[in-house]
């Protein structure tokens, strides 16, 4: 390409190109970021041009009022529910919880990656996660927002819902500490608070690049004071890695035991299908499973629209569908294993309990379940399926249904035949449940696509520490080239 | 004990007329225009409201006035609170035995269908709240119906007609008062010449009276549902329509034909008691004392069939050909040679062969849907084997206004009742709502509209009302004086509770206005009382005496001796179709309870239907007719057409169809309007029991029938498990087995604890057992809960959508081996477990263990998360998903702030010791705590002394459902007392905790396993003994069934009460 006088005065946006980077070579490390987006200077004007171009892409816009729709949907439905009681809720004897639990645990799941990516891959020196770390994070914190609305709604006096919180009263009255539902209030707010503390610390370098190059007054004074005084000193550097590190090392715990108390609800109760052991390890397979699917729902539209194809590449989507492998055949032999250990209970109420998931009633229910959490994830052994966007769009969605299923079925099945024949009753949600559920992805969606516009979605700082640049001795290869990508990476 | 409340003190206002208005002093004058007359000053005079006041001068005074009455009564309806002033102002001098808020118990009595029921009100100031039996009196000895539980609800309905109404022939209707009523009720002679009288049945000796008074008058009685068909009978054997009263106590062997013993039947408190006390088991430590058997022949499946220990569902011509197969056996009137297939030639031989075992030790009942034909065969063998005098006694009946020699039964009065009103002057109907109920060939519609003067006196402004000329109020029991006799004679006075609350008056007040005496029911009861049942011996010692107690002293009449029996001849049996439809009755009766919410979400026993009637078929009919639930069919029957909804019931005889009266009203109120299938309308003078051939058509419609159990159709996975778990859950044996065996398979716990268990070993430590054997499922309990807690009713919507709030339940099951099916009852409520697994997991500590051991439900700290429900294994929490206790029925998906609320008078039956739930929060059961802390009140304050010491007596405390149970199934005590009833039950080796054995629940109620007495060679598929197939996770122990020993320490808290081979629990 030649220049023209026009590139001159407007210079050209850098092409943002695929790049196989999933090749193993022995005696080299992949690399990391592909392309010309692989030096320093890249890195940040590519993430920051997604902040700094006048408009965002017009599919945002339609995106945003799509989820605008659905936000405002869950709105009018939290309001009708408040105003008039949870009757409108297709609820009933014996199944007192359905979707609004089967929502809370959903999402706490797809809660789980970020965590997971951003301490666990830290401590275990995975330098592939700063690619999808950041955008990673902020959906771990916008899905526990929207799960911690479900508990907050589903109570039957949500005006009371605070007594929840052991606060100090003159009546010396505390909450029940024998209940999981206590724990769970424990586990998640401490959960969304660490994660929330990890997601903006490791943000602020960032947000002191985006105060740095803020145009307007206004943008400087927020990003000014979001950063913190952030000058980018030694010292600052010294401190804040020690104290990335202490929280990735706090987190760490965090991101195994909130799904295990979310998973004491139903294992510490007595109801068949609840009543089981295997459940905090399986819940916490399940929620990585259905977290890090929801991570590769959200990375594939995020790389296409911003052009972050060469940050996020597809040695990271390879990585997360290998990880959606494993912890996907952890959950089918989770889900296995309940059938033999019913079986060798003995217990009459646990055998019927699994035969009934499968054949029962609700049996479509436990087969969409099995089918999409224990057989569609096998296609991931094919490494066609783990690097066309296409199929890996199609399979994590099936993940994300079939886990969200994986929570229905737990509940509704388990409580809608549990030990008294009289008492058996089946369960059909009611408009304002399909759309309480269809509006909490609007909350999430709102939350996220305001994340992507306004706050860097890319870790720039950590991601130039992984650039061979940053690390001549031990590099992680030379940048591939591309023809089409090499006139512009000449700078 | 004599209630003063509620005569004098409301009617101040009337008095302020009498004041004076003119003097005869000094004259003043306000201006010099007035002195002067001026023009100016007459016109200021006539326009002193000065717009529009002199205009309207079309009306007349009569006008004026009519639209002043229905203003102040429009104004009275907006606020119908019955506050009167002077009871809020406080006392200055305190009423004897009267405090605020401590109720009142005032002996009192009803009649439904001229059975007369003694019973107790409880009142809270002035306001009646709960209805329970008078335990001195003859047929509820302390307990109750369903229909008793629910008639104070009646009281506050809020369609309750509130005015008088006075028709012209326009159709219009225009409200009126007493005063124009009495005016226009002049026009009738004083003697009553001209005036026809319709009546419900009714067994009062001052109507009685009272209709002397009205010598001229033709008098009519009509029940849609009553057994005139047994008098029928009695006059047919003994010349005389006298009532035969069984006394199944006295009976080894009983036999119901075509009877509701235990719900339907208006007797059946009486007859409950009396068929418990051949059951009682436990109360013997003898086990081979005798147990009585029931033996059932019927064309449905009633819950007098679910209790029987041998049944046979026919079709209802059958029944006829069944019982003639038996007379004939056991050598009575020989009849024309029946055919009877093998099965139930069989069962007849061996049904005959046991009631010649036990002459004068049996008796055969006949109900409400067997013919005359079929009565005169059951009283004829009555007679044969010995039974009157013994198991039977016939009483005559001088209250009925038919006399007995031109006697005819209720089926044949309103034919005669409609020929003497085409050339009557005036049409008199005492709350018989004719014209719903009677037979649809009657035309009675046609007879009333024709009618030129047509008084109408009801409750409600129903069917009947609105084609009268007049409709009168008529007062509910607990709000007028009266006074009736029950089966034996003994006659209790109606004492009301509370000054009518629109109005109204009683039957005897507009019998007394027709007469020109115009007196007060309380002077009308009085006179009665001196005149009749207390004659001779009236005072007022006695009268009050009469009061307190709840029935005369002496009233009863001894039984009348009779001869032998004419020879009678009984036509051949009629023969029937390939399907025959049986009317029943169910909780509303014959539909005059179709506005009682209660009643209408009450579930059928059998069915456990709510809010519709639905045409019961058997299983074979309806696969044969490809129809299934909820259907909507077309009955037709000749040129009548109907539609009604298919509810398949298992026991249903092949070939017979059942569908109950009751339902269908149009003019019932906000409840009960187009709820169900108006039966009467297929029903004729001919037809008047059962209908010898309908068809069936689908409709291809539906209606989805709110069933409290079986929600939904059970898939083949779920209908397996329940058929191995049923027998877990319900306990039963046969008494062949119980006498060698007592557990029948009734499995205790012996409890291994890890942790340091709360012992109990202080103080009270309450329980509760159910003994399943003598629990018929009437249900009685279940409306007693309900008006006892305030439990509200929610509407056919939410019961489909399993949100009935219930506290108590009857679970029904099925057992179905061979041809034969069976029904067990299971009463359900809050089991108090002492290891409740709903209190662990409820965040908040909203339901907590009290150190008596109540599971105890605050219901200011829930915050509905309704977790505790989830864990609890028997499902006996209830949610308010609305707030059911405000609005209406229709309007719950409204939200709050928008609605209209519910009507303040219905808030009026509340029990104010319990608290009135609001939406959002989880209740239950409570062991009715307020009835426990009610007794340690009053122990403590009877006993100050020693009041932390004093322990609540055994029996002192009884919980409603308990109190409301007429077989006394269900017994509290304190089971830390070794000498209560309650321990004494628990320790038998029958007695077991629901799924204790697989939950280590630790229930502290618990059931006694049920027993049934069959026959050891008939239906031996019902009664295989179940070789104790060992549980695979509890080891089986064997107790011994000897209550415990008088030495038993308190201490012994665990429920595996003796067994020295168990292990101790670890403390």
């Amino acid at each position: 390409m030649t220049a023209l006088p026009l590139d001159k005065l407007t210079p050209p946006r850098p092409r943002d190109v695929e790049i196989d980077n999933t090749g193993n070579d022995p005696a080299q490390r992949a690399v990391l970021v592909t392309g010309s987006a692989g030096s320093i200077h890249q890195v940040t004007e590519r993430v920051c041009a997604v902040w700094e171009a006048p408009k965002p892409p017009r599919a945002w816009y339609i995106a945003f009022g799509i989820a605008n729709v659905f936000l405002m949907i869950l709105g009018a439905m939290i309001g009708y529910l408040l105003f008039t009681g949870v009757g409108v809720w297709g609820l009933n004897r014996p199944n007192m919880w359905a979707f609004d639990i089967t929502n809370f645990v959903f999402w706490v799941g797809i809660g789980h990656a970020g965590t997971l990516i951003s301490a666990i891959l830290f401590l275990f020196r995975q330098k592939w996660r700063t690619g999808i770390n950041r955008f990673a994070e902020a959906m771990t914190i916008f899905a526990v927002v929207c799960a911690g609305t479900f508990p907050g709604i589903h109570v039957g006096r949500a005006w009371l819902a605070y007594w929840l919180a052991p606060i100090p009263n003159q009546m010396g009255m505390w909450p029940n500490f024998f209940s999981p539902l206590l724990w769970d209030v424990f586990a998640v707010s401490t959960y969304a608070n660490v994660s929330i503390l990890f997601w903006y610390m490791g943000m602020v370098p960032d947000l002191a690049t985006f105060r740095d190059r803020a145009k307007t007054k206004l943008k400087f004074m927020i990003y000014g004071l979001l950063s913190l005084g952030w000058r980018g000193s030694n010292r600052h550097w010294h401190i804040y890695e020690k104290a990335y590190l202490l929280l990735a090392a706090l987190a760490t715990p965090l991101v195994l035991s909130v799904h295990s108390v979310v998973s004491f609800d139903f294992a510490v109760s007595q109801v068949p299908g609840w009543h089981t052991t295997i459940f905090p390890p399986y819940f916490v397979a399940g929620a990585i499973f259905s977290g890090f699917a929801m991570v590769i729902t959200l990375a594939i539209p995020a790389r296409n629209l911003f052009g972050l194809k060469q940050f996020i590449t597809l040695r990271h989507l390879d990585n997360m569908a290998k990880i959606i492998l494993v912890t996907g055949c952890m959950v089918s032999y989770a889900y296995l294993l309940e059938f033999f250990i019913a079986w060798y209970s003995g217990s009459p109420f646990e055998q019927f309990h699994f035969m009934n998931r499968e054949f029962g009633n609700m049996w479509w229910a436990g087969w969409i379940m099995f089918s999409c959490n224990a057989i569609v994830p096998h296609l991931f052994w094919f490494k066609w399926c783990r690097q066309n966007q296409f199929a890996l769009m199609v399979i994590c969605l099936l993940v994300n249904v079939g886990m969200w299923f994986e929570r229905f079925v737990i509940i509704v099945v388990g409580l809608t035949r549990d030990f008294l024949p009289s008492s058996w009753h089946n369960y059909m949600p009611t408009y304002v449940e399909i759309l309480t559920l269809a509006g909490s992805f609007g909350l999430f969606f709102t939350l996220f696509l305001l994340f992507c516009r306004f706050l860097p979605m890319v870790a720039m700082a950590e991601i130039k520490a992984v650039l061979p640049e940053a690390n001549p001795h031990h590099h992680h290869g030379p940048p591939q080239s591309h023809p089409e990508d090499l006139a512009v990476s000449q700078h | 004990m004599m209630h003063y409340s509620a005569r004098g003190g409301f009617r101040m206002a009337n008095k302020l007329t009498n004041g004076t208005t003119h003097g005869t002093g000094k004259k003043y004058f306000r201006s010099l225009d007035e002195v002067a007359q001026t023009p100016r000053f007459k016109e200021f005079l006539e326009r002193e409201f000065p717009v529009g006041a002199s205009e309207w001068l079309g009306a007349s005074r009569r006008t004026v006035l009519k639209i002043l009455g229905a203003s102040a009564a429009l104004a009275g309806l907006a606020s119908c609170r019955r506050w009167p002033a002077e009871q809020l102002a406080p006392y200055a001098h305190r009423p004897a035995n009267r405090s605020d808020g401590v109720p009142v118990h005032y002996a009192t009595a009803t009649e439904i269908g001229g059975v007369g029921i003694g019973l107790v009100a409880k009142s809270y100031d002035g306001r009646p709240t709960k209805i329970e039996g008078n335990v001195n009196h003859p047929l509820s000895a302390g307990a109750s119906s369903t229909l008793i539980q629910a008639s104070v609800l009646d009281l506050y309905d809020p369609d309750r007609s509130r005015n008088l109404y006075s028709h012209d022939k326009s159709g219009k209707s225009i409200i009126a008062t007493w005063d124009e009523f009495i005016q226009a009720s002049e026009k009738i002679p004083a003697d009553g010449n001209g005036l026809v009288v319709l009546s419900e049945a009714s067994r009062s000796p001052s109507i009685a009276a009272l209709r002397k008074k009205l010598p001229q008058a033709k008098w009519f009685e009509y029940e849609a549902v009553s057994t005139d068909a047994q008098r029928a009978a009695a006059k047919k054997l003994y010349g005389r329509p006298l009532r035969a009263v069984p006394s199944i106590d006295k009976a080894q062997v009983v036999v119901a034909v075509e009877a509701d013993l235990f719900a339907g039947d208006l007797d059946c408190i009486k007859y409950s008691r009396d068929f418990a006390a051949g059951r009682k088991l436990h109360a013997s430590p003898d086990r081979s004392s005798t147990m009585n058997r029931l033996w059932c022949i019927e064309s449905t499946f009633s819950n007098t069939g679910a209790n029987a220990d041998h049944r046979r569902g026919v079709k209802p011509s059958e029944v006829f050909t069944v019982a003639g197969a038996l007379l004939q056996t056991l050598g009575g009137t020989p009849l024309e040679s029946t055919k009877l297939d093998s099965s139930l030639r069989d069962f007849v031989q061996k049904l005959a062969a046991d009631l010649e075992a036990h002459k004068g030790q049996s008796v055969l009942i006949a109900g409400a849907r067997a013919s005359a034909d079929v009565h005169a065969i059951t009283a004829s063998l009555n007679e044969l084997l010995g039974n009157v005098g013994k198991t039977v006694h016939y009483y005559a009946d001088p209250e009925d206004p038919r006399s007995d020699t031109d006697w005819t039964p209720h089926s044949q009065q309103l034919q005669a009742f409609n020929d003497a009103a085409t050339t009557a002057d005036a049409l008199l109907i005492i709350g018989a709502n004719i014209a719903y109920t009677a037979p649809s060939d009657l035309k009675i519609p046609e007879t009333l509209a024709k009618a030129k003067l047509s008084i109408h006196l009801g409750t409600h402004r129903d069917e009947t009302a609105r084609l009268c000329t007049w409709h009168l109020p008529q007062a509910h029991y607990l709000e007028a004086w009266g006074d009736v006799r029950t089966f034996d004679g003994t006659v209790s006075i109606t004492q009301p509770l509370i000054e009518p609350i629109f109005g109204a008056k009683s039957t005897i007040e507009i019998l007394s206005i027709l007469s020109r005496e115009k007196k007060s029911g309380y002077d009308i009861v009085r006179e009665t009382a001196a005149a009749d049942y207390l004659a001779g011996r009236f005072s007022e010692w006695n009268w009050k005496k009469s009061l307190f107690d709840g029935l005369v002293a002496g009233s009863a009449r001894a039984p009348e001796t009779i001869g032998k029996s004419d020879a009678f001849t009984i036509l051949p049996a009629p023969s029937g179709g390939d399907l025959e439809l049986t009317f029943i009755t169910d909780k509303l009766h014959d539909g005059r309870y179709a506005n009682n919410g209660w009643l209408m979400e009450l579930p059928d026993p059998m069915t456990r239907l709510t809010w519709d009637n639905a045409l019961l078929i058997s299983e074979a009919d309806a696969k044969k007719r490809g129809i299934w639930n909820n259907e909507i069919v077309t009955i037709t029957v000749g040129s009548t057409n109907l539609d009604a909804t298919i509810f398949v019931l298992p026991g249903q005889p092949v070939g017979s169809v059942a569908l109950a009266l009751g339902y269908g009203r149009t003019s019932a109120g906000s409840v009960g309007n187009a709820v169900g299938t108006n039966a009467y309308l297929l029903r004729t003078s001919s037809n008047y029991l059962y209908i010898p051939q309908v068809t069936l058509a689908s409709t291809g419609r539906k209606n989805d029938l709110a069933s409290v159990q079986d929600h939904n159709v059970i898939d083949a996975v779920g209908a397996k498990r329940k058929k191995a778990l049923i027998p877990e859950l319900v306990v039963e044996g046969t008494f062949a087995d119980y006498v060698h065996k007592p557990a029948l398979g009734a499995r205790k716990v012996v409890s291994l604890s890890m942790f340091n268990e709360h012992k109990y070993d202080q103080g009270h430590k309450w329980g509760l057992a159910i003994d399943l054997t003598t629990c018929t499922g009437c249900s009685a309990c279940v409306i007693a809960c309900q008006a006892e807690n305030n439990i509200p009713i929610v509407g056919k919507r939410q019961v489909l959508g399993g949100r009935e709030m219930h506290w108590l339940r009857i679970d029904r099951y099925f057992k179905h081996e061979g041809d034969h099916t069976q029904a067990l009852h299971q009463p359900v409520m809050c089991f108090h477990c002492e290891n409740a697994p709903c209190e662990e997991v409820c965040p908040v500590a909203a339901t907590t263990h009290s150190d008596e051991g109540l599971n105890m439900m605050t219901y200011n700290r829930c915050i509905g998360t309704r977790y505790c429900s989830n864990n609890c294994p028997y499902k006996v929490r209830r949610f308010n998903f609305f707030d059911f206790n405000s609005g209406t029925i229709e309007n719950q998906y409204i939200p709050n702030l928008l609605r209209a609320e519910k009507s303040e008078l219905i808030h009026m039956q509340k029990n104010p010791e319990v608290t009135v739930r609001s939406r959002g929060v989880m209740e239950k059961c409570s062991y009715c705590v307020q009835r426990i802390e009610g007794a340690r009140i009053k122990l403590r304050a009877e006993n100050r002394a020693t009041a932390n010491d004093a322990r609540i007596a055994d029996g002192s405390i009884q919980t409603a459902c308990q109190q409301s149970c007429p077989t006394g199934a269900i017994v509290f005590g304190d089971l830390n007392d070794p000498h209560a009833r309650v321990t004494k039950l628990h320790a038998l080796a029958q007695s077991y905790g629901l799924l204790d054995p697989e939950l280590n629940t630790k229930p502290r109620t618990q059931f006694l396993a049920k027993v049934r007495n069959p026959l050891p060679d008939l239906d031996a598929e019902l009664y295989r003994s179940e070789d104790e197939a060992e549980g695979f996770y509890w080891q089986h122990t064997e107790h011994s069934a000897t209550p415990p020993a008088e030495h038993s320490h308190p201490d012994d808290h665990s429920h595996s009460a003796s067994s020295a081979s168990t292990p101790h629990s670890a403390h």
